[in-house]
C-alpha cells in the first residue's frame, strides 16, 4: 500500500467525486512514475464505479405531495389546538441563573414526550390518509362480500349444465343425448322433423325450442354449454354410485371427456361416503363439482356511475407501487387497533369531506370481527388486483351471492374450501375463447 | 440578501417565512438522496418512505430554528440519520413490529425491487442486477457508521467536514470510517472488482 501524500490526496478526492480530465491527466502522470500503486488505484476506481451504479431507492411519484399534505395537516391541526397556558409560561425567562440547570432534566423529559406525541400524531395522520386512499375502492363491494371473495369468485364461472336439455332429450339416443342434440343442431328443418317424428308433439316442440335457443348463441358459447352439459351427464350418475359399483364408461365417451371424468371422480372418492351423501343433496355442490373450469367472459362496459367510480378508484390503486399498496392496507388494518379516542384524533387530521367519505367505509368494517376484518382487507387486495372483466364478473357473482340463503352460502363456502384445488381441465376439454358478443343474462341463483 | 446565500439556505429563509413553494422545492431537491440513505439504513422500502417523509416534516417543523450559518444539506442529513437511528433502536426493542417483515417464502427475494431506469439489454440487466445485489449486501453488512459515511461521501453536496458533522465525529475519524468501510467492501467484492464488471456505462 502506498503512503505517499499525493496518493492519499487523489484517493480521498476520488472517494467523493470523479476527477476532471486535467486532474486525470495529472494523476496518470503520477501513476506512471509509481506503477506499484496502479493495482490499488484500479481497485479504488472499480469500487467508485460500483458505488456510482447503486440504484436509487424506489421513490413514489407523489412523494412531495404527500409531504406537503402531511405538513398542511400538521399546520391545520396546530391552528385548531388551543394554545396551552404552559407554553406561554415557557416564554417567561426567570432571572435565577441556577434555574435553567435544574430545569434541564424536566425540559429534556418534556421535549422527549412532546416529540413522542408528535411522532404519534404523524403516524395517526398517515393512518387517516390511508383510510381515504382505500375508502373509494373498498366501499364497493361491501366487506361482507370481500370476506367471501374466493367463494364468490367461482360462483358464476361458467354456464351451468343444461339439465332441462337432458330431460327433454331423455331416451332420444342410447349414447349421449348431447351427441344427438349436436346432430339435431347440424340438421336442416326437414331432417329434424323426420328425426323427431316418433316423439310426442309436445316433446318435439320443446326440443325445437331448445334448438332455437342454442342457435341463438354464438358458436363458442354454444360449445361451452354443450360440453358442460355432457360432463354433467356422465359425471352426475357416477358420483351417485359407490366407486366399487360403478360401471365402466362406454367406449364411445370421447377420451378428453373420459379423462376429465376420471380425474373428477378420483377427487370425489376422497370424500367419505357420508360427506358424499351430504354433498349430493346440495345442487350447488353438484354444480360446483361438475362445472367446467374457464376464465371469466368479457362483459359489457359498466353502466352504473357507482361502478365507473369504482373502476376509476381501482385504476388509481393499481397505479400505486406494490410497496405503497401494502403500506396502505397495513395502515388500514392498524387503524382498527387504535382506541376510539386515537381514531378520532387521526380523523381530525382530515378535512370534513374526507372524514365523511371514510366514515361510511369505517362503519362497514367496524362491524366485522378482527379476523373477518383482516380477511376482508386481504381479499380487498385480491379484488383490487383483478382485471376489469374479472372484477365485473365478480360483482355480478356478488349480486347472485346476496340472493342466496345463508345456509346455501355456508355450503358453498365449505365446498370452495374443500375443492379449492380442482383438477385442471385436460387440453381437449378446455373451454373455447368467449366471443365478443358474450353477455350474461340474468339467471337464478345456483341453489335454485 | 438572500441572493448571496447558498440556494438551499435562501429557500430555507423563505420556508421560515411560511413559503410552501420553497419547501416543496427543497423536498424535490433532496427527496431521492434522503430516501436512498434511509433505505440503506433500514432495508425496508415502506418504512424508509415513511421515515423520509417524516424527515421533511421535521425539517418544516424546525424551520424556525434553522440558522443560515449551518449548511442546509448537513442539517438535513443529520436529521435523517438521527431519525433512522431512532427507528433502528425502536426496532431492536420491538422486533416484531416491522410491517414488512420478511416472509419465509420470500427469503430468496432481494430486499427491494428497483425500477430499472437503465436501457440495457436483458443479459446485461441480469448481470447488473446480480452485481447490484452483491454490493447492496456488502454495504448492508458494514457497521452503520461506516456505511453512512461511505454513502454520504458519494453525495456531491457534502464535504468531509460536513460528513463529520452529520456523523458527529472528527474529520480524521470520518476519513478513517470511510477508509475502513471501503477496505471491507473491496475485500468482499474483490472478484467482481478485479473482473472489471463495473464499467462507466
Amino acid at each position: 500500500m502506498t503512503n505517499d501524500r499525493t496518493w492519499e490526496h487523489w484517493r480521498e478526492w476520488s472517494w467523493r467525486r470523479k476527477l476532471t480530465p486535467a486532474q486525470e491527466a495529472e494523476w496518470r502522470a503520477w501513476l506512471a512514475k509509481h506503477p506499484q500503486a496502479l493495482a490499488d488505484w484500479q481497485a479504488e476506481a472499480a469500487l467508485n464505479r460500483a458505488l456510482d451504479q447503486l440504484p436509487d431507492a424506489a421513490l413514489p411519484t407523489n412523494f412531495t405531495a404527500l409531504v406537503m399534505q402531511a405538513v398542511g395537516r400538521e399546520t391545520a391541526a396546530a391552528s385548531r389546538r388551543p394554545r396551552s397556558p404552559w407554553l406561554a409560561w415557557l416564554g417567561w425567562r426567570p432571572r435565577l441563573p441556577w434555574l435553567p440547570k435544574i430545569a434541564f432534566v424536566p425540559i429534556v423529559l418534556g421535549a422527549s414526550l412532546l416529540s413522542y406525541h408528535q411522532v404519534l400524531a404523524i403516524q395517526r395522520a398517515q393512518l387517516a390518509r390511508s383510510l381515504v386512499a382505500i375508502s373509494d375502492v373498498a366501499s364497493l363491494p361491501s366487506p361482507q362480500i370481500l370476506t367471501n371473495f374466493e367463494a364468490i369468485q367461482v360462483l358464476d364461472r361458467t354456464p351451468p349444465a343444461d339439465i332441462e336439455l337432458l330431460e327433454r332429450l331423455n331416451g332420444l339416443s342410447p349414447r349421449s343425448p348431447v351427441d344427438s342434440f349436436r346432430e339435431l343442431l347440424a340438421m336442416n328443418p326437414g331432417e329434424r322433423k323426420q328425426s323427431l317424428a316418433g316423439r310426442a308433439p309436445q316433446t318435439q316442440s320443446q326440443i325445437l325450442a331448445k334448438i332455437r335457443e342454442y342457435e341463438s348463441l354464438g358458436p363458442n358459447q354454444r360449445e361451452l354449454r354443450l360440453k358442460g352439459t355432457e360432463l354433467y351427464f356422465w359425471l352426475a350418475p357416477l358420483m351417485n354410485t359407490a366407486a366399487s359399483k360403478r360401471p365402466p364408461l362406454p367406449a364411445w365417451v370421447p377420451p378428453s371427456v373420459r379423462k376429465e371424468i376420471e380425474s373428477r371422480l378420483q377427487a370425489w372418492d376422497e370424500f367419505s361416503p357420508s360427506k358424499q351423501q351430504e354433498l349430493l343433496t346440495n345442487a350447488a355442490a353438484i354444480r360446483f363439482f361438475t362445472q367446467l373450469k374457464t376464465g371469466p367472459p368479457p362483459l359489457p362496459p359498466a353502466s352504473s356511475a357507482q361502478q365507473a367510480k369504482l373502476d376509476r378508484g381501482i385504476l388509481q390503486w393499481q397505479a400505486l407501487p406494490r410497496s405503497q399498496q401494502q403500506k396502505i392496507t397495513a395502515r388500514f388494518k392498524r387503524f382498527f387497533d387504535l382506541t376510539p379516542e386515537e381514531q378520532q384524533e387521526a380523523c381530525n387530521t382530515l378535512s370534513e369531506p374526507e372524514r365523511r367519505q371514510i366514515e361510511r367505509t369505517l362503519a362497514k368494517f367496524e362491524n366485522l370481527s378482527r379476523a373477518d376484518r383482516g380477511k376482508a382487507i386481504s381479499c380487498f387486495e385480491k379484488f383490487a388486483s383483478l382485471g376489469l372483466d374479472e372484477r365485473r364478473q365478480f360483482l355480478k357473482s356478488a349480486e347472485l351471492w346476496k340472493l342466496m340463503p345463508p345456509d346455501k352460502r355456508q355450503n358453498w363456502r365449505d365446498l370452495v374450501n374443500e375443492f379449492q384445488e380442482q383438477p385442471p381441465s385436460p387440453p381437449g376439454l378446455e373451454a373455447p375463447p368467449f366471443p365478443p358478443e358474450w353477455s350474461l343474462r340474468p339467471r337464478p341463483a345456483p341453489h335454485n | 440578501m438572500s441572493s448571496e446565500l447558498e440556494p438551499d439556505a435562501a429557500l430555507m429563509l423563505r420556508v421560515k417565512q411560511g413559503d410552501g413553494a420553497a419547501f416543496a422545492e427543497l423536498v424535490d431537491r433532496y427527496k431521492q438522496p434522503i430516501l436512498n440513505l434511509v433505505y440503506r439504513m433500514l432495508h425496508d422500502a415502506t418504512e424508509a418512505e415513511d421515515l423520509a417523509q417524516n424527515v421533511f416534516v421535521q425539517v418544516f417543523r424546525s424551520a424556525h430554528r434553522y440558522e443560515v450559518s449551518a449548511k442546509f444539506s448537513t442539517w438535513l442529513f443529520t436529521i435523517a440519520r438521527n431519525l433512522a437511528l431512532n427507528e433502528l433502536r425502536r426496532r431492536s426493542r420491538h422486533p416484531s413490529e416491522s410491517m414488512d417483515a420478511t416472509r419465509p417464502d420470500q427469503d430468496d427475494q432481494p430486499l427491494q425491487q428497483f425500477e430499472d431506469k437503465k436501457t440495457v439489454s436483458p443479459p446485461e440487466r441480469l448481470l447488473h442486477g446480480e452485481l447490484e445485489e452483491k454490493i447492496e449486501r456488502a454495504l448492508a453488512e458494514l457497521p452503520e457508521n461506516q456505511r453512512t459515511a461511505i454513502l454520504l461521501c458519494r453525495q456531491d453536496e457534502l464535504s468531509y467536514e460536513e460528513i463529520a458533522k452529520v456523523l458527529g465525529c472528527s474529520l480524521s475519524a470520518t476519513k478513517s470510517l470511510i477508509h475502513r468501510g471501503r477496505e471491507t467492501l473491496k475485500y468482499k467484492l474483490k472478484p467482481y472488482l478485479r473482473a472489471g464488471l463495473w464499467t462507466d456505462s
